[in-house]
């Protein structure tokens, strides 16, 4: 059950992955690229889900993290 | 899990000549920070929790960042 769902969310990161190649401006592929790592996130923590470990949760905390300071700092410098 | 390891495959290949034929520099960052963190899915389905979350701080983290700050002082187009 598990497996279909990730693989059902990673073939919505590879359509979501074509904005990124296509997006006319800079700011479409900024969100693009943001919405592909929120569902990178969802498959970090079902993959703890499917091995049953709880270190694997600490990595998706960490990237969730650095995702957020990613996104901010690239709106810091690339927004005016 | 033998599909999702087929598929990360393909979206790294994808992520990797887009990074390598585009442009413009900062579509090539932002297709390398989506590469490093299909590599960090990767590593937690091989089992490898430490080099997934070195990978997360540095790859992923810090030298997105410093490539942002550093193409933003040197004005930036090719």
């Amino acid at each position: 059950m598990i497996e279909i769902i990730i693989i059902v969310i990673l073939l919505s990161a590879l359509l979501t992955f074509y904005r990124v190649i296509k997006g006319p401006t800079v700011f479409d592929r900024i969100a693009a690229a943001d919405s592909i790592g929120i569902m990178f996130l969802l498959i970090l923590v079902l993959l703890s889900l499917y091995f049953q470990r709880e270190i694997f949760i600490d990595v998706a905390i960490v990237y969730a993290l650095l995702l957020f300071v990613d996104v901010l700092i690239m709106a810091k410098f690339f927004g005016h | 899990m033998e599909m999702i390891v087929y598929l990360l495959l393909l979206f790294i290949l994808l992520t990797a000549f887009f990074a390598s034929f585009t442009k413009d520099l900062v579509n090539s960052l932002i297709a390398l920070s989506l590469l490093s963190s299909t590599l960090v899915i990767l590593f937690i389905i091989l089992q490898a929790p430490d080099v997934a979350l070195t990978e997360v701080v540095v790859a992923s983290g810090i030298t997105t960042g410093f490539f942002i700050i550093t193409i933003d002082k040197t004005g930036g187009k090719r």
